[in-house]
């Protein structure tokens, strides 16, 4: 069966084409957080890497990031102590900081043949000053755990709104957990 | 699949536009839509900045390129709402 990949515009423009011939159509959905390192700190553009830069710097795109504060990855569970190499360009899958994000994934099936949009959500950078228990071997050091004001980043989820395609009530939305590929 | 005439007043329609982004938000606005949400992007391996309108039950998302690129941007706009909504965007094609 094959399966054809379309950008926003095609897909919803073929939707559009079978809606109009008055067939009902069932769209199936995805939606899945994934923490992988498909995007990361290095990749984004500046305008996104700009939300970061309160506590990170980097001189271009694809390039080492540094941390310029400590902070606390709060969705990580990892502390970065000030000048921390954060991502690495020659090693970005082994150091780095990856940002989370949700997978969308819309399809619907008309003879036989499958015509799919996907598209990847970044959650959003929150950066707070909080006073945070880090543990002895992250400061390394062997003493108790200490209480330390710092920079904590987290990771907001977008709206619901953005990781949806709004559709006619004529057409049936099922939500799946994933396409199974033969 | 099931076929059965359609019932719903709405249309969907997405429309690649060869003009600013702020020109077609503004054409947005000016139809009474209010932004609601935004959010970073990636598909098609480029980053995009997706805004969401809603005015009562329509929605119209514009999608906009960001990023290093040496080519025209088209944003690509898709709304879901009544037929005098489309009409009033397809003008801008």
């Amino acid at each position: 069966m094959p399966i054809y990949d379309c950008n926003e515009n095609q897909f919803i423009e073929n939707l559009r084409k079978v809606i109009d011939t008055n067939f009902k159509i069932i769209v199936k959905r995805s939606i899945k957080l994934y923490a992988d390192t498909k995007h990361n700190i290095s990749r984004i553009p500046d305008s996104e890497f700009n939300k970061y830069s309160p506590i990170m710097c980097r001189s271009n795109q694809r390039t080492n990031v540094y941390s310029i504060k400590p902070f606390y990855d709060e969705f990580h569970k990892r502390f970065y102590p000030e000048d921390y190499k954060v991502h690495s360009a020659r090693y970005s899958r082994m150091i780095t900081l990856p940002i989370p994000y949700f997978k969308v994934e819309y399809s619907f099936d008309i003879w036989g043949e499958t015509y799919s949009y996907n598209f990847d959500v970044l959650l959003n950078p929150e950066i707070k000053l909080e006073t945070k228990k880090i543990k002895p071997i992250t400061l390394r050091e062997k003493n108790k755990s200490k209480s330390v004001l710092l920079h904590v980043l987290s990771f907001i989820p977008p709206r619901p709104e953005t990781m949806r395609i709004e559709l006619p009530q004529s057409v049936l939305i099922f939500d799946v957990n994933q396409k199974i590929k033969f | 699949m099931v076929m059965i005439k359609k019932s719903g007043k709405q249309e969907i329609k997405s429309l690649s536009l060869y003009i600013p982004v702020e020109t077609v938000v503004k054409e947005i606005t000016e139809l009474g839509f209010t932004e609601i949400a935004s959010a970073t992007v990636i598909t098609d391996a480029k980053f995009w900045i997706k805004k969401v309108f809603k005015k009562n039950q329509e929605y119209i998302s514009v999608s906009d390129e960001i990023g290093d690129a040496d080519y025209l941007r088209d944003p690509i706009v898709t709304i879901c709402g009544n037929q005098k909504t489309v009409k009033a965007l397809k003008k801008m094609e």
